[in-house]
């Protein structure tokens, strides 16, 4: 008899019974295949890896489970309702019958993801968890082109830009921005959100092009997902801040591109308890519907610029927030008392976000600004040109990058190294944790310098491990009495270690007696035991650290001290990167 | 009676007087008894034959009545104390339906009322959150739902991206960066090779026979060449193994031959006992010597033990690193990591405006939802054949077209005449024209892209189009060219499974209304013209 062979009729067991291919899956179901991806995206039903794939190694499976809980959707009647509904569109297309075509198509059955929405993320915070995909794909589509090709239509990517601005304001609008990084893909932010933290990223401000090995159809299914999830997320945060949520904007900022800067008006403005007016606008703009899409188009060639982001956060009346974070006051008073200018050639929409996450007031040069080039109180223009033409005095020329660091760093860094027309210091990564690396670049040390010294009229210098002589700033801030302090708590460290040794030899001492004293009889015993004692009463401080480390590992469960094992090689690796990286940079330094 | 009729007619029995006249006789016989009787039984109706005895039968609701009025004894008994309850068995529906209504209504009812007090169209989802159910959801049927993947949904670059990296983290990314590189190119370069569709050479062996007869040659030699070696070496072994048989029976003859003594047999027990005590001591040696270095021996056990311990900790923790950072084997495809998105040096100028970005971010995307296994990974399907195969698909070539003054490459039908246009396909051998004769024509305009088309005679657009069966070893079916402004012709492409794209960047296998999409300028014409 086979291995496996099994009587007819009776029951599969195991991986057979739990899990069926894809194929299977559309049979059981009835549907074709692209409804079936469209209803595993919008249900978050995922293809599964069996231990023992049973029908072979190229297949797909699928959980039996999640097949019948697919089973159960009423989407899945809603969806094939709508098939036939586009065969009767097509029947009356095939008959020439286009007066019937056009009624059909103007009653069409339309679905909600509302429920499934509901169902996914039971919870606010669950929402929130998942918001780093959705977040990063709309921002996408906010930027990318709309093309018949692909069936993205240009209401799809204004919606896109709409919620992605919403989202963006609301940050600013409650200082949750924390980390910043400019990379080559795009720029990432993070955020912190009823204690989730949000990474998402966002394209830098070029064209996005469609590649041929990526299937749109399914990205754009995702993104009809995505779109609801976040206008209802939206919805809450707006409420949150008893703002009335399909914000209302001011239609000439629209025009103009800044419908940041319009958003964070109108939370100001709802926030401070006004009765928002500007209904008329909206209902114009609905009246104009139908000219919109030609304008859509126009319009949305002028949103591939940067466009603009909310700048008058400053004139916030004090917020009624109670609770709010050290962290968050922290952010909010960063360039509290800076004005902002920026050039045209800076990327407008990031820095239009993130100066008012930071308490900062920003305009640019363009209609509907909030205030001119030539104001006074102006503190920063924010330049990325080789050298600027008409300059005040009044104010500093600094390169956009000197904001992304001050975010990160959290304190107004020096703007010498960021002046018009200098090569800036390198851009570091806020997400990279540099004391579980265990290797920390140059300027990071330095900026971790300016940081303690900002702090320094409170808390005392922390020690800094390894000192550049080289290094000016370190002479500068107080790197003599680190060196002093370190010093001292070396010797203290000595003293320590010497004063243990005299107490373990005492100790030896005590107990050798003690050996002596009881064991009279034998006379070959004392000897060896001396000679034992006298190897074991000398213990560096090396062989007592280690038995003191031991000490825990031997109280460990086994799984614990199995997963401690494991930490040790992977800081054993990541000790060897380090001396690695270090090995390269001498070797660089050596070359130049 | 067959034997009388066939029998002559001239005795007796053919006279008419000797004629049997007995089934007459039979039949009134039985008519007669009938009519005695009261009639013929087969022609009664069967009403007046049977009827329905009714008198025992009960009706099944009467049935059941009936089967309810039966008391048990139990019950009986239980009936007689007035402080026992009856427990009905079923539960009426009626009530819990009417609850049900009422609930919803309420719901709506609440909705309603928050949609009031919003005055929009939305309402928030989680907005009973805090007060009826914090953590559980009568809504949600489902208790789990997780993620099939560690791996986060957007993963921050290392800081060798930055836009402006160190120098050292940058080079760390760079060597990451060749590294993928150069895994591609040793890939392709330690794979096998692929097997040419053409071979040069003369073609002069035309007819089969002279083809087996080289053949023939061919394997005749080469076997004639295996073999010689292999006599060679197969004698010299024979030969060996003949002189050793002859030496061993040699042996045994002698053996045989020679007679056992009682003194020998005596000497062999004795040696036998010698040995058996040896073999004793020796074991008992053995014993001792193992029970003396019983802890070298637990020493050694701790330590294998500890080694396999520790492997086993290896594997596991390799196992938990390639998860972060490989996704599930899904699909029939590898997932394949995007490239390192790294500048290089002389891109490096640490000003924002200048930086060279990204353009390919919704890769990025795709490739993610790849990596997280929430999609199965699949090659660019476009490029096969075996796609979409009831359907009639259409060669498009991705690069430069004829004549275009522009350097982007464009998505166009393959230019020229239809054989060359195929020959990127590798040979003509697979492919065969159905006829000669043109099947449409299509006119087009020379646009401002190509104005000096005329000048060409053969400028042709060649459009093919290929049909498949599903069920056969080789695919056939039909191919069509547009020959500039004229003519439309039939081919079929069988099996094209090597390309060569030499002048174009790509191409591809669409289908109908993928080619509408491509071109929505001429989709009037094409609509018209091509079959689906």
């Amino acid at each position: 008899m086979p291995k496996h062979y099994r009587p007819a009729g009776k029951k599969k067991e195991g991986n057979a019974a739990r899990y069926m291919t894809r194929s299977q899956a559309l049979k059981s179901l009835q549907v074709n295949l692209n409804l079936f991806r469209r209803l595993c995206i919008v249900k978050g039903i995922f293809p599964r890896e069996p231990k023992k794939k049973v029908k072979g190694n190229h297949h797909t499976y699928y959980h039996v489970k999640d097949i019948s809980f697919l089973q159960h959707e009423p989407l899945l009647e809603k969806f094939r309702e709508i098939k036939t509904y586009q065969k009767k569109v097509q029947k009356a297309k095939a008959k020439k019958n286009e007066e019937l075509a056009r009624l059909l198509l103007t009653r069409q059955p339309t679905y909600k993801l509302d429920r499934l929405i509901r169902e996914r993320y039971p919870t606010f915070i669950d929402a929130l968890r998942d918001l780093d995909d959705c977040l990063t794909m709309v921002h996408l589509f906010a930027v990318l082109p709309a093309s018949d090709r692909e069936n993205l239509e240009v209401k799809r990517v204004h919606n896109c830009r709409r919620l992605s601005h919403e989202w963006q304001a609301y940050i600013s609008r409650t200082h949750a921005l924390r980390k910043v990084f400019v990379s080559v893909k795009g720029i990432y932010y993070q955020a912190e959100l009823e204690g989730q933290k949000i990474t998402w990223l966002t394209p830098h401000a070029i064209q996005q092009v469609f590649t041929n090995d990526v299937d749109f159809g399914v990205l754009l299914t995702f993104l009809e997902f995505y779109e609801t999830l976040l206008a209802f997320t939206n919805f809450k945060l707006y409420h949150s801040l008893n703002v009335k949520y399909p914000p209302i904007l001011d239609s000439r900022l629209e025009a103009l591109a800044a419908d940041l800067y319009a958003l964070s008006r109108y939370i100001d403005a709802s926030s401070r308890g006004m009765t928002v007016e500007p209904k008329v606008d909206a209902s114009s703009s609905s009246q104009s519907n139908d000219r919109a899409e030609s304008e859509l188009r126009l319009a949305q060639l002028q949103h591939q610029l940067p466009s603009s982001e909310p700048g008058a956060l400053m004139h916030l009346v004090a917020d009624k927030e109670v609770e709010e974070h050290e962290e968050t006051r922290a952010c909010k008073s960063l360039f509290k008392d800076l004005k902002f200018f920026l050039s045209r050639e800076v990327p407008r929409e990031s820095l239009l976000f993130v100066l008012p996450a930071f308490g900062g007031t920003v305009s640019w040069e363009g209609e509907g600004a909030p205030f001119k080039e030539d104001d006074e109180s102006i503190t920063h223009h924010i330049i990325d040109k080789p050298s600027a033409g008409h300059m005040y005095l009044s104010r500093e020329y600094v390169q956009p990058q000197w904001i992304y660091d001050c975010v990160n760093a959290r304190i107004i860094l020096p703007t010498e190294k960021y002046l018009v027309g200098r090569i800036p210091p390198p851009h570091l990564s806020p997400f990279v944790d540099n004391e579980a690396e265990g290797y920390v670049p140059d300027y990071a040390e330095t900026i971790k310098r300016l940081q303690a010294a900002a702090r320094n009229d409170v808390l005392p210098f922390p020690g800094v491990g390894k000192e550049d002589l080289e290094d000016p700033q370190n002479l500068l801030y107080a790197g003599v009495m680190s060196r002093t302090e370190e010093a001292k708590a070396a010797e203290n460290k000595k003293t320590m270690a010497e004063r243990e040794k005299q107490y373990h030899e005492e100790l030896k001492k005590e107990l050798k007696k003690e050996v002596t004293g009881s064991v009279v009889d034998d006379v070959a015993a004392p000897v060896v035991e001396e000679g034992e004692g006298e190897e074991s009463s000398v213990p560096d401080a090396a062989q007592i650290a280690q038995d003191t480390a031991d000490m825990p590992t031997l109280m460990m469960s086994r799984k614990k001290r199995k997963l401690y094992d494991a930490m040790k090689i992977g800081q054993k690796k990541k000790s060897e990167s380090v001396e690695r990286i270090k090995q390269r940079k001498k070797n660089l330094k050596a070359d130049q | 009676m067959g034997n009388r009729s066939k029998s002559s007619r001239k005795g007796k029995k053919a006279w008419r007087a000797n004629i049997s006249t007995e089934d007459i006789e039979d039949f009134f016989e039985k008519s007669t008894k009938d009519a005695l009787s009261g009639g013929n039984l087969s022609a009664a109706p069967s009403e007046d034959l049977f009827h329905v005895d009714k008198s025992h039968d009960i009706p099944v609701k009467w049935k059941i009545e009936k089967h309810r009025e039966k008391v048990l004894r139990c019950d009986s008994v239980l009936k007689k104390n007035p402080f026992v309850q009856v427990v009905s068995s079923s539960k009426p529906k009626s009530k819990i339906s009417k609850k049900n209504t009422n609930v919803v209504e309420s719901k709506t009812l609440k909705q309603a009322q928050k949609n009031v007090d919003d005055g929009s169209v939305m309402t928030d989802l989680w907005g009973d959150d805090d007060d009826d159910n914090n953590g559980e959801h009568e809504k949600n049927p489902r208790k789990i739902w997780k993620m099939t993947s560690t791996i986060p949904a957007v993963e921050v670059d290392p800081a060798g991206c930055s836009y402006n990296p160190t120098a050292e983290s940058h080079e760390d990314m760079l060597a990451e960066a060749v590294a993928q590189e150069m895994q591609k190119v040793y890939k392709a370069e330690l794979g096998p090779e692929p097997v040419p569709l053409t071979i040069d050479g003369e073609a002069n062996i035309e007819d089969e026979a002279g083809l087996l007869s080289v053949c023939n040659r061919i394997i005749n030699g080469k076997s004639a060449y295996f073999l010689g070696v292999d006599n060679g070496s197969e004698g010299e072994e024979e030969a060996d193994a003949e002189n050793e048989s002859s030496e061993a029976g040699n042996k045994k003859l002698a053996r045989t031959t020679k007679r056992v003594t009682r003194v020998v047999l005596n000497k062999r027990s004795r040696q036998k006992a010698l040995r058996k005590m040896e073999t004793k001591e020796k074991l008992k040696e053995k014993l001792s010597k193992e029970i003396d270095s019983l802890p070298k021996i637990l020493k050694e056990i701790a330590k294998d033990d500890k080694e396999k311990q520790n492997k086993l900790i290896r594997k596991k923790i390799a196992k938990e690193e390639v998860l972060k950072i490989r996704p599930p084997r899904l699909g029939k495809h590898k997932y394949e990591a995007p490239p390192v998105q790294v500048l290089l040096t002389e891109e490096m100028t640490g000003s924002l405006r200048k930086l060279k970005a990204c353009c390919t971010l919704a890769r990025d995307r795709f490739k993610s939802l790849e990596k997280r296994g929430i999609l199965v990974p699949s090659k660019n399907i476009r490029r096969s054949l075996y796609r979409a195969l009831d359907k009639k698909k259409y060669l498009l070539i991705l690069g430069k077209p004829f004549g275009a003054t522009s350097d982007k490459p464009i998505c166009h039908f393959p230019e020229k005449c239809a054989e060359s246009a195929l020959k990127f396909l590798g040979d003509l051998t697979h492919i065969y024209f159905v006829g000669n004769a043109p099947m449409a024509h299509m006119a087009i305009q020379p646009t401002e892209e190509t104005p000096d088309l005329p000048s060409y005679k053969v400028n042709n657009i060649a459009l093919i189009e290929t049909k498949k069966e599903k069920c056969s070893n080789y695919s056939y079916g039909y191919t069509i060219f547009f020959i500039f402004c004229r003519f439309l012709f039939r081919c079929s492409v069988v099996a094209a499974s090597k390309y060569k794209i030499s002048n174009y960047e790509d191409f591809m296998w669409v289908t109908k209304d993928e080619l509408l999409a491509f071109f929505p300028e001429h989709a009037e014409f094409f609509n018209n013209t091509i079959v689906s």
